[in-house]
């Protein structure tokens, strides 16, 4: 479907973006913290750890 | 059609569309195809099952990564024209493709299957889904380029973090009692992150969308074009761009960029333990720390993106690869001559010139927009990433040829290294001028304002 979107600045995000926006971070989010924990204990024992 | 949802049409986003939805959807490519960082984990156990050297195992990764640099330059105006959309879900039916025709060429013992898989056809999609999200995200964030870029970006820097602890994981569950997996239990892996990897880039698939014509975000006003500077409001195409001097300065940085700190992630692991080489032979470095000096400089890598390419949306483009290149010179300098003074000095600078090994990746997009403006941003981003491939060979060449001349693995000591790291700072310096000599992009080669304001119209 086609839409026509005004030109010009943009209102910001209407509140029923809000449950997409979490779900969506989550979805990356999650993944690189776990990546990062699991990095950051390994590198505990290069400082005595 | 049943893929016409994938049409540039039908992603221009609805009124209200939260931009923030994008740097996710750019996320949800970068950190699976970031994978590409996480091979050594199953390198041994292909060795054992090839019944081949590390190096032709090795050879995946290369052809991956030449193949990245390959499809980026030629597929980006088709990315550009296309859109976000179609790009993505390309990017991600080939990067499965790769891992599933992998899988079978584990499993029959074929490894030149492999290679066409993962390194050929994987490769295809590591180069479409890593230029796929970077238009569309400058064009979402006018405001906080580099930013956006840097978040995308880091993405990739990060799914080898994802990808390292996930396959060791899946390994030992596939595998439980074998010290080198087998190699049912990689195919396994490969066909479970193929499956995983394709899911998960859907979101990004299904979550993109380009903003209406003309849209930008709400109380951001475009700065007045100021003479001599940098940023333009206007557009020059991928054909054009290449005939500017600006493009090819802009290749010559992030080689120079690129080539040293590739030329330390390459020789992490062994360097660290050579530094600290004692009198008698012996490192006081363990193994599981020099693991985790490994994994410590992918997270500063990682972070660099994010942190010194936003840096540059206040600093400006110029002034940011001053500072990676410039004070990358004075780091990789003190390395060579003091970095055996002690383990936190070395860890310290490794880990600042990593991330602006990070950085200069992630700002070169921003850079490439205040240039050339947003037109064709992707298919030149795309032609500049073939610095990266030549780089991905000149960093680990001059290592490697000035430590062979030094002696062998395991025998060498911090003295050995110096010749190498003061060429980086040779390497480092080239690339300081280069970017000192970027001017703004003549006139002539801009295009007229009606051209580059109607978007895919050659689709």
């Amino acid at each position: 479907m086609a839409h026509t979107e005004p030109a010009g600045p943009e209102p910001e995000a209407a509140g029923s973006d809000v449950p997409r926006l979490v779900v969506s971070w989550l979805i990356v989010g999650v993944p690189l913290v776990y990546g990062v924990v699991e990095t950051i204990r390994a590198i505990l024992p290069l400082f005595g750890g | 059609m049943a893929l016409s949802f994938l049409d540039q049409r039908h992603t221009v986003a609805p009124p209200g569309y939260n931009r923030w939805l994008i740097p996710p959807a750019a996320l949800a490519v970068h950190l699976c195809i970031g994978q590409v960082y996480a091979t050594s984990v199953y390198k041994p156990a292909l060795v054992a099952h090839f019944d081949v050297s590390l190096t032709a195992v090795g050879v995946v990764f290369s052809i991956a990564i030449v193949m990245l640099g390959a499809s980026a330059a030629v597929m980006g105006t088709w990315v550009d024209r296309v859109g976000p959309r179609r790009a993505m879900f390309t990017a991600a039916c080939f990067w499965a493709a790769g891992f599933l025709v992998g899988a079978v060429g584990i499993a029959a013992g074929w490894l030149w299957l492999l290679y066409l898989g993962y390194g050929v056809i994987g490769g295809i999609g590591l180069g479409i889904g890593y230029i796929s999200p970077v238009s569309t995200l400058i064009k979402w964030f006018p405001d906080r380029p580099g930013l956006a870029t840097g978040m995308a970006i880091m993405g990739f820097g990060g799914g080898a973090l994802v990808a390292s602890p996930l396959s060791r994981r899946l390994l030992e569950l596939y595998d439980p009692d074998a010290e080198v997996p087998s190699g049912a239990a990689v195919a396994k892996l490969f066909v479970t992150l193929g499956v995983a990897y394709f899911a998960v880039m859907m979101l990004g698939v299904f979550n993109v969308r380009v903003p209406p014509p003309g849209w930008r975000p709400a109380g951001f006003a475009p700065a007045p074009e100021r003479s001599g500077s940098l940023v333009t409001s206007r557009d020059v195409s991928a054909a054009s761009a290449l005939a500017t001097p600006q493009f090819w300065l802009l290749w010559t940085v992030l080689l120079c960029n690129v080539t040293a700190g590739i030329g330390i992630l390459e020789q992490a692991g062994p360097m660290i333990s050579d530094f600290f080489r004692g009198d008698d032979g012996r490192t006081s470095v363990t193994a599981t720390e020099a693991a985790g000096f490994v994994g410590l400089l992918s997270m500063f890598n990682m972070a660099g993106r994010f942190v010194w390419s936003s840096t540059s949306d206040y600093v400006g483009r110029k002034p940011a690869y001053m500072g990676y290149l410039g004070i990358g010179m004075v780091a990789y300098a003190l390395l060579a001559s003091a970095g055996d003074a002690s383990v936190a000095l070395f860890v310290a600078l490794a880990a600042l010139i990593l991330s602006f090994y990070g950085g200069g990746f992630a700002t070169v997009p921003a850079y490439l927009r205040d240039l050339f403006g947003t037109y064709q941003v992707g298919a030149i981003h795309g032609r500049l990433l073939t610095a990266w491939s030549v780089a991905g060979v000149a960093g680990p060449l001059i290592v490697n040829r000035f430590l062979d001349a030094r002696g062998e693995p395991g025998a060498l000591v911090a003295a050995d290294y110096r010749p190498a790291l003061f060429t980086m700072v040779g390497v480092l310096a080239v690339g300081f001028v280069a970017n000192l000599l970027i001017r703004p992009v003549a006139e002539r080669h801009h295009l007229p304002e009606t051209a580059s304001r109607v978007p895919s119209q050659a689709s």
